[in-house]
Formats: C-alpha cells, structure tokens, sequence
C-alpha cells in the first residue's frame, strides 16, 4: 500500500516494470496525482541504485509510461545522467537512443555536448532531432554551434527549424554571445525558406543575437 | 433463361452499383472558400500554399487513412478539396454512392464481382423465391457473390490467424488510452492484412441485390395476396448452406435467428438476432411497419466481426437497440444499415451507428427526425483503417454520445469519440476515415470529448452539416480537432448555428495536424474555452475560416482566436478569418481589423470577396 505523497520503498517483489504500470495509468497519472507521485518517487529511489535498469523501462510504447520513467529519471539526477551517456554511447536500437535523448535532454549539462555529436551525424531524423534538442536544453554556445551549423542547410525543413530554434535557445541563455557574420548570414539566409514556422524562428534568432531579447514565445502546456 | 436473364440484372444492377457517380456541383459560399482564405492571407504576408501541417518528413507507420497525403497538403489545397465536399455530397441521392465517395476517399479502387452464378445448393430456394415472387430467386447468386468477395478480403489470412483476429477484437477496449499486456502490435499486424477493397466490393453487391429486390416485391402485383394470415407465420423458410431464407408477411412477426435473407413485407416486427458467426454474410430487407430491432449482444442487425451484415428499413417509426459493433459498424467486415423513412430512434454500445475499425460501416437515414445515442465510438466513428459513415439526409435530428467511459484529465469527463471521430490506436495502428454527413434540418449535435470532426493518430474525421440551423456542444478535441498528425474538419454550409466548446476545437490543429472549421452562410455564435477558434500547436495549423454572416464570438480562453504555440521548435500556426457581416467578439463590434496573436498566429475581420 502506498501512502498519497509519501515517499516509500517499494515492497520486495515489486519491479520496477510493476511500479511505472501503476503510476503509467491514465487513472493514476491524471486523476491521482499525488499517488502518481508517491509512486514516481519510490521509483526513482528504487531505480537509483541501478538506473540502467530504469532506462530500460524507456523502451515503451505506451506514452504514459515513458513519461513516468522520464520524471523518476529527472528526480534521480546525475546518476541517470551518467547511466543515460554510457547507454548513448552503446548506440543501440535508433528508437531506444530517440527515446535517451529526449531524456537527456533534461538531464544533460554543459560539456555533455559531445554526446550529441554521432547523433547528429547519423542522417537519420529520429534522432538528430532529438539531438538538436538537448543541445538547445543544455548546449554551450562554441561546442554546439560548431555542431549544429552544418545543419541550417539539411535539406529537411524540420531539421531546419529545429537547429535554428536551438541556436536561439542556447543564446537566449548567455546574452554575451555574438556568433560570427557567417553563422549570422546563414541563418539570415532562412529568411526567405519556404517554410514559413522556419521564417518567422530565423527572424527570431537574429533578434536574439542582435541582443533586442525578444521573449520566446511559452510553450503551451497541458494540450494532449 | 428466365433465370439467366434475372441474373444478368442482377449483375448490371451490381454493377451500376460499382460504376462512378456522377455528382454536380453547384456554387454556395462554402466552395468558395478557397478564394477568400487566400484573400484573407494577402493580408497577413502570407500565402496559404506555403502553410502545411507536417513538415516533418516522417509518416506515421502503414497509415490507412487519406491522411498521409492530407497533412503534408498546404492549406489552401486541403480547404479547396474539403469546401467542395459539401456540394458532392449533397448531391448524392443512394446510399451507394456515399460509399463509392468514401472508396476515392481511401484511395482504393473496387474489384469487380464475378458473373453470377446460382449453385447448386441454392438452386431449390431460389425456386421457392421465385414463385413468391418472380426474378427474385436469383438475388440468392447475388448473395452468394457477395460472401464469395467478402471472403476474398481475408485470403491473406489463415484460419488460424483469423480465429487469432477473432480473439484480438471480440472485447476489444477501443476507449482506453493504452493497452499494457494485451497484443495490440499483432492484433494491427494480422488486421492490416485485410484487403479492404473487397469489403466494399461485397457491400455494393449487397446494395445491387437489395435493389434487384425492391424493384420486385414492391412492384409485383401478387404483394397483396401473399401477405399471409394471422395464423401464417412465415411466406416463406426454408434452409440453405449459406443460412435460412425467410420470407414474412404483413403481420407482425418475429424474427430470433440470423438469416442469409430475411425479406419482410410488412407489420409491426420485432428482430433479436444473436451475434452472426464466420462465415457470414447477412441481409434483412423490411419493407413495412414501426418495427424494433434488437441486437443485445451486438455483431447483428447490421453489424458483423468479419461477413457482410446488411439491413434495410423501409418505412415506419422504428426502434434499434444494440451493443458492440451493430447498426451499421464492422470491424475486418461491412455493416450497413439503411433506414428510408420514418421519424427513429437509435440506441448503441461502443462501435455501433456508423462504426468501424478496419472495416466499412454505414447508418444512413433518409427521413424523418431521428434521435442518435451511443455510448462510445459511433455516429461515425473510425479506429485504425477503414471508414464509419453516418449519412442522415433529411429531418431535425438529435445526435448524443459519450457518457459513460471516462476520461481521466477531467473529474466526470467522458469520451464520446463520436460524430465525425477517426482515431489510430497509438501508436501501432494509425488512421481511420470517419464521416458524418446532415444534408438538412436544425440539428443538435452533444458530445463530451472527442468528435464533431476530429482527427487523432492519423485520423481524419469530418462531420459536414449542409444545412440548418444547427447547434455543436462539445467538451474538449471536437469542432474540427486534429491531433497528432491528423486531420479534423467540421464544414457547416448554412443556416445560423451555435457552437460551443470546453477547449482544443473549432479550427485546432496540435502535433503536425489540421483542424479546421469551415463555415458557410448565417449568423453563428461561438462559445470557446482554450486553444480554439483557429489555433495550432507543436507544429499543427489550425483555421477557422468564417465566410458569412453577423457572427458573435463570446470571449474565449488561452491560445484563442487565431493563435499558434510553440513546444520545442515545432511552432503551430493558427488563424481566424471572418469574411462578411458585422461581427461581435465579447460584445465589441469588429471589423476591418488584424490582430497578431504572437509570431505565430493571426485574426482578421474584414469585408472579402466583396
């Protein structure tokens, strides 16, 4: 039994897999969400010790679960962090590392730029642009930019739009950065792209490189 | 040669079934909608070619749907398709060429039945047939073709994999979220091996046959002598290796088994027909009288798991109650159910009233004011392939659904996925076609969450209202929705309607989809909660695109009004066009105005087209 908002070590027995099908319930996650967090709590104290296994439980298909595993993940922190870069590194299924990155995205930090770097360069969307995601969430500007700049070009739209929404998020972070004239004229040249999302973000970036701190607009929450 | 020659009708009937409509169009407002929407972007710096939904370049895996292309169609291409729909589909007139429309919908083309044949086993009943009624015999063939296309459907199946398939769907939770532990991944696997063209091959032979028969019960001048007594239960019944043959009179009778035929002149009957078994391939023909229908354990009375299930009301005040999958719904079958006249009442479980999953089902009423209630995925509904049709021609009709599965992002919100509502199950099966079509009358369409054209999971649910005076109510993803690469569109033509709405609707577009709300002549009102009225989300595009009339917008909530929001780099566009008429929005008149609402999305007032 498991006490609302009470943290509680899981009675033996109980697997992980068990816990994020309880917590993964439309039920439980929307209506209980006190439950919903007890049990995300005694899974990332589970998982702690051995977060591998807990990424493990990544591989889903249901959104719910994925989602309850990502949040035990954040709350562990840097163990997981540490767990997620070795998996990475494995490069394994391109769908289980899509679904790392989108993890990592929240829990890497600067320095962890390198990680992203066989991602981006293995042509498959999937998981550049998860890729491009993380570097937007925790990228240093030089590293990353250096990474991302021959991506302004991809002949995907969307990995287009992802790169240059992401070099306006890492500088957005640090207004002291001004990258050079030719990262500036390239994505001026996505003023005029097709796309018009593509256009209206170019615009964007250059304002906030321009240093005008044009506010980004906030996600809108809750809408699935 | 009697019996050649009515075979050979037959056929042609048949095939007159399967040949291309020919549909005029005419010219309201609705089709033009094209040419003010990009009147109505010059003013925004923009064109509507350049806007599309998903850009993303992935598809959703083995889509049955439209909705692949439809996504990644710009916008103005998609509203110049959809704004003609209307016309077409009002010009329609048999039930045949509403499906005929859903087959070019779906992108599939119909195999053509075989020449018929009358086999052996039949040959003794079809005799019977015809001396109740001469030419009638050889509609028996026509069946018989019909079961022989429909088996043609699963010939990639084996039997093994079909009683498998059989398992999968009998209890199939189709309004949860999720299914942990239950092998949905096998279940669309062996599903998506169902060739869906022959379903509608079998179903428009059924529709040929049924022709064939009318023409000649109601035109034989012998009716009124083989009416049967009081005491004569049935005309004729006799059995036959495809299922019984009965033949009942102008009394009131009741019919308890499933039939290969069931063809009833008249009186007040009452149906209770038990679920239908593979193989099956069933028609009821009612000719005459208020009569009730019964299908308490579903899969009857025009409803099938796998097999043809066809039934035919003519006249008369009926009643039809049933569980799952009834009253014209299939999954991996045809269910159709055509009612002419009369003023009727439905009841249904979950998959019932135009309902579908990887399968053709079809309600269609012709007359009369008719009240629509179903718990879950019905009045056209669609899950994963295939098309849920609810086609209601004339009549003020009252339309309500949801009520008892709930769902679980609001204390005491339902689902209703109903009225226009295709979704995939996420994420193994995308797709699913759904339309629900009201050519006249003021209607009243209810549902809580989901439908009134939405789209989920590379869905596309449309719900197209000609005409009327109409009012929409709806909780949340309804009123042109479209979620997650998907496509929902509510397209009313004219009459003055209400609509509201809890939030996500009326022209919403979330995840790479399109939602679009398409409105045509009157002076409609709009009650909106949050993300609505022309708003797009993580990359969708959503559009209301008002063309005429004195509108009143009540003050709606967040993300309104011609709104797009952004998650990650995936920005939504969203946009408002109100065209003609002096307009209200919270009580202040507009016009000739713009408004940004952020980069991403924009309302304009303004007199166009003038």
């Amino acid at each position: 039994m498991v006490s609302a908002g009470i943290p509680q070590r899981a009675e033996a027995g109980v697997s992980l897999a068990e816990l994020v099908e309880q917590a993964g319930t439309p039920k439980v996650f929307y209506a209980e969400p006190q439950r919903r967090d007890s049990l995300i709590a005694i899974l990332a104290e589970n998982g702690r010790a051995n977060p591998e296994e807990l990424l493990r439980c990544l591989d889903t298909p249901w959104a719910l679960h994925f989602e309850v595993v990502r949040r035990a993940l954040e709350s562990i922190g840097d163990g997981a962090r540490q767990a997620v870069i070795a998996e990475l590194q494995q490069k394994a299924d391109p769908r289980y590392c899509a679904s790392l990155l989108a993890v990592f995205e929240k829990l890497g930090l600067p320095g962890d730029e390198w990680i992203a770097d066989s991602y981006l360069k293995s042509g498959q969307r999937s998981s550049i642009i998860p890729a491009v995601r993380c570097l937007a969430g925790f990228g240093r500007f030089e590293q990353s930019s250096r990474l991302l700049e021959p991506l302004l070009a991809d002949s995907s739209a969307h990995v287009r739009l992802a790169t240059v929404w992401a070099l306006g998020n890492i500088c957005l972070r640090d207004s002291q950065i001004r990258p050079d004239a030719q990262l500036q004229d390239r994505i001026r040249s996505l003023l005029s792209d097709p796309l018009p999302q593509l256009r209206y973000q170019a615009a964007e970036t250059l304002k906030i490189i321009s240093g005008e701190g044009v506010k980004v607009p906030v996600p809108l929450k809750g809408v699935r | 040669m009697k019996a050649r020659n009515s075979l050979a009708l037959i056929s042609s009937l048949i095939l007159l079934s399967l040949s291309a409509a020919s549909a005029a169009e005419s010219n309201d407002e609705l089709s033009k909608a094209a040419v003010f929407l990009e009147e109505g972007f010059s003013h925004l710096g923009l064109s509507p070619r350049e806007v599309t939904a998903d850009f993303s370049g992935h598809g959703l895996a083995g889509a049955f749907t439209p909705v692949t292309a439809l996504v990644t169609d710009n916008l103005l291409d998609v509203v110049t398709r959809f704004a003609g729909v209307e016309n077409r589909l009002a010009s329609f007139d048999t039930p045949e060429q509403y499906f005929r429309w859903s087959l070019d919908l779906l992108g599939f083309s119909c195999p053509q039945p075989g020449e018929l044949k009358m086999p052996g086993g039949m040959k003794t009943v079809a005799d019977s047939l015809d001396r109740l009624f001469p030419g009638a015999g050889g509609s028996l063939a026509g069946l018989v073709e019909a079961d022989r296309l429909i088996r043609q459907a699963y010939r990639k199946l084996t039997p093994a994999e079909i009683e498998e398939l059989k398992g999968y769907i009998k209890d199939f939770p189709f309004w949860q979220d999720q299914w942990p532990g239950f092998p949905v991944e096998r279940m669309i696997t062996l599903s998506r091996r169902v060739d869906l063209a022959w379903l509608w091959a079998s179903a428009l032979t059924a529709a040929g046959i049924s022709a064939h028969l009318q023409k000649i019960v109601k035109k034989s001048t012998r009716i009124q002598g083989k009416q049967g007594s009081a005491r004569e239960e049935f005309l004729l019944a006799l059995d036959s290796p495809w299922g019984a043959v009965i033949v009942g009179g102008a009394q009131k009778n009741e019919y308890r088994q499933k039939c290969l035929l069931i063809l009833d002149l008249g009186g007040d009957d009452c149906y209770e027909i038990p679920p239908a078994d593979w193989p099956s391939v069933s028609m009821i023909i009612d000719l005459e009288g208020s009569d009730s229908y019964e299908a308490g354990q579903g899969r009857a009375l025009g409803g099938a798991h796998f097999g043809l299930s066809w039934l035919e009301d003519h006249q008369g005040e009926d009643t039809y109650r049933g569980a799952s999958f009834c009253l014209g719904a299939a999954a991996l079958g045809a269910g159709v159910l055509i009612d002419y006249k009369g003023n009727d009442s439905y009841q249904g479980g979950p998959m019932s009233q135009g309902a579908s999953f990887f399968g053709l089902g079809m309600l269609a009423d012709f007359e009369g004011d008719d009240h629509y209630e179903v718990t879950f995925g019905g009045q056209a509904a669609c899950f994963a392939g295939g098309a849920g049709l609810l086609i209601e021609l004339d009549g003020n009709d009252v339309y309500s659904a949801g009520g008892v599965y709930p769902d679980w992002r609001t204390p005491g919100a339902t689902k209703s996925f109903a009225q226009g509502s295709a979704a995939g199950l996420r994420p193994f099966g995308a797709g699913g076609t759904a339309l629900l079509y009201d050519r006249a009358g003021a209607d009243r369409y209810e549902i809580d969450y989901f439908g009134q054209g939405a789209g989920y999971w590379g869905g596309c649910g449309m719900l197209v209202d000609s005409r009327g005076d109409d009012s929409y109510s709806s909780g949340r993803y309804a009123q042109g929705c479209g979620l997650h690469k998907a496509f929902g569109l509510l397209a009313d033509g004219a009459g003055s309607d209400s609509y509201t709405l809890g939030g996500v609707g009326q022209g919403a577009g979330e995840d790479l989809a399109y939602g679009i709300l398409l409105e045509g002549w009157g002076d409609d009102a709009y009650r909106a909660g949050w993300m609505a009225r022309g708003a797009g989300g993580t990359g969708g595009v959503g559009l209301l695109l008002e063309i005429s009339g004195d509108d009143n917008y009540e003050t709606a909530g967040k993300a309104a009004d011609g709104y797009g929001s952004r998650t990650w780099e995936l920005s939504g566009l969203g946009f408002l066009i109100d065209c003609l008429g002096d307009d209200f929005y919270g009580n202040r008149p507009i016009q000739s105005q713009v408004v940004r609402s952020g980069t991403w999305g924009a309302s304009l007032d303004m007199p166009l087209g003038m």
